[in-house]
């Protein structure tokens, strides 16, 4: 009776979509993530700004755990609605945003056998899952009623016509190259040599994009907080707030996967071990794809520490000026390279 | 279209674009030093304490052999901290109350005989009101003999021609 159990909870948890959408690289491995990166971001900024950034909570490990205070202290704030709010709405949007945010992970594969949900327009489908969650950061700043969360949900707005299309345009460019729409193929791909490689240009495009849609310096512009208190998320308090904080950084987390799918080679270099299927071919790839977002996205936190904040038309007119045309030039250099390739 | 401060903001930026991304590459080096090796200007205060100059004008100190009672700091203090008090048959002394004393030294200035002198601690706390009333026996304790006991690790600031304030460790 008691084996039946553990049999059936062993195969629930390995059940791909739960395995996916719950511990790797779902909600356990982002939260972990969470935290490490808001800490790293924390202490980079600390470090850089000739400070110590946090330390007091737990000195032998420079403040790593500060991130779990802060949660619980979210979790057990009181929630303020205010009345001019429009309750549903404003109660809905940073659940969903945070839901949505997450939900792309349903088509990243992170091991070449072990998969979310088979399917062939895998990198698609996550680009355009990606697209949803800025939607809700709008219908917060609607249904806050507050010309902060106004301000800021018109400056997300603004900045999501002009990061969206760079970022598909620049995964076009790598799509081009491997002459496929599906993650594990791109990946295979790139077993000798990996896509940041043979498209630059639209590897850093895509980077700044990621930066410009997640809102990190120098494009903190919709959740600026010196001018408009926290943009959208302005009259949130409690866990809404700690779920609206969330959102910008698993988006992060989430790009940075299928950056790394795309760009940096993905599971390679794959080491197998023989005899443990489990392990060589769930466990070891996933850690070396994580790894690698999580360093990814430490470079991104870096830039709070030493950019300033750019104003919404500088970061428009940069957009629409110089990096659509950067990320054109990396589809046209992806084709050339296949058009080159076909006639050698 | 515009106006004058959008046409002088643009005017300064318009920089090439090899320059541009020079900058960017400048100010990434120079965040990549700073995170490898950091100057810290601040120090962790309960556990790092600063030891002040010489002439800090912290806490006031009796020194009961010297007084003659001539009440001249309690005439003289701007905040009316300082007080003249009679103990059993004794000459009056001085008692100062740090609820109101604002640490400018004018007592210490004022008595002909150096009888009160500043100790170079500035940071205490109190937890109650009373206890902020320094009367007798308890004025003419030093509190710097405090100061440099417990387990803390002390600094002193000096002036370094590249770096600014720094902290130079003591023990």
């Amino acid at each position: 009776m008691l084996e039946g159990v553990i049999i059936f909870l062993k195969n629930l948890i390995l059940w791909p979509p739960i395995f996916y959408l719950l511990i790797a690289p779902g909600l356990i491995t982002i939260l972990i993530a969470l935290i490490i990166l808001i800490w790293a971001e924390r202490k980079i900024a600390g470090r850089i700004q000739m400070r110590y950034g946090p330390l007091e909570i737990s000195p032998k490990i420079g403040g790593a755990i500060q991130l779990l205070a802060d949660l619980m202290r979210y979790t057990f704030q009181e929630i303020i609605i205010p009345r001019t709010a429009d309750t549903l709405p404003y109660l809905i949007a940073p659940i969903a945003g945070f839901v949505i945010s997450l939900l792309p992970v349903a088509s990243i594969p992170i091991s070449p056998i072990y998969l979310p949900s088979p399917m062939n327009n895998s990198i698609f489908v996550a680009l355009a899952i990606t697209t949803l969650a800025p939607i809700f950061s709008i219908l917060a700043a609607w249904a806050s009623n507050n010309k902060f969360s106004l301000i800021g949900g018109a400056r997300e707005s603004f900045l999501i016509a002009a990061y969206e299309l760079i970022i598909i345009l620049s995964a076009v460019g790598a799509v081009i190259i491997y002459g496929t729409s599906n993650f594990i193929e791109a990946v295979s791909a790139q077993q000798k040599i990996w896509g940041i490689i043979i498209n630059p240009i639209a590897a850093v495009a895509f980077y700044v994009a990621v930066l410009m849609a997640t809102g990190r310096f120098p494009f903190d512009i919709a959740e600026a907080e010196a001018e408009i208190v926290m943009g959208a998320y302005t009259e949130y308090s409690g866990l809404l707030y700690g779920l609206s904080m969330g959102i910008s950084y698993t988006r992060m987390f989430v790009y940075n996967l299928i950056f790394t799918l795309l760009f940096l080679g993905g599971w390679y270099p794959l080491i197998a071990l023989p005899g443990h299927a489990f392990i060589s071919n769930v466990i070891l790839p996933g850690t070396i794809v994580v790894l690698k977002t999580i360093v990814v996205s430490l470079t991104m936190v870096f830039t709070r520490a030493i950019y300033g904040r750019l104003r919404i038309d500088q970061a428009l007119g940069g957009a629409w000026k110089f990096w659509f045309f950067v990320a054109v030039a990396g589809l046209i250099w992806g084709s050339a390279f296949v058009a080159i390739q076909q006639v050698i | 279209m515009g106006g004058k401060y959008v046409e002088k903001s643009v005017s300064t930026r318009n920089l090439s674009l090899l320059s541009k991304a020079r900058n960017h590459l400048k100010a990434i080096m120079l965040g990549a030093k700073l995170f490898i090796r950091p100057i810290r200007i601040t120090y962790r205060y309960p556990i790092v304490k600063e030891i002040p100059q010489e002439g800090y004008r912290g806490f006031i100190v009796l020194d009961d052999q010297k007084c003659i009672g001539c009440s001249l700091c309690a005439r003289i203090c701007p905040a009316s901290a300082m007080k003249m008090f009679q103990p059993q048959e004794k000459k009056l002394r001085p008692a100062i109350n740090y609820e109101r004393c604002v640490f400018c030294g004018y007592c210490v200035d004022i008595c002909p005989e150096n009888a009160l002198k500043h100790a170079r601690t500035h940071d205490v706390v109190f937890e109650s009101g009373e206890s902020m009333l320094y009367i007798g026996e308890k004025f003419t304790v030093d509190p710097d003999t405090q100061l440099l006991t417990g387990n803390v690790r002390m600094y002193r600031v000096k002036v370094d021609d590249k770096r600014g304030l720094i902290y130079e460790p003591i023990r």
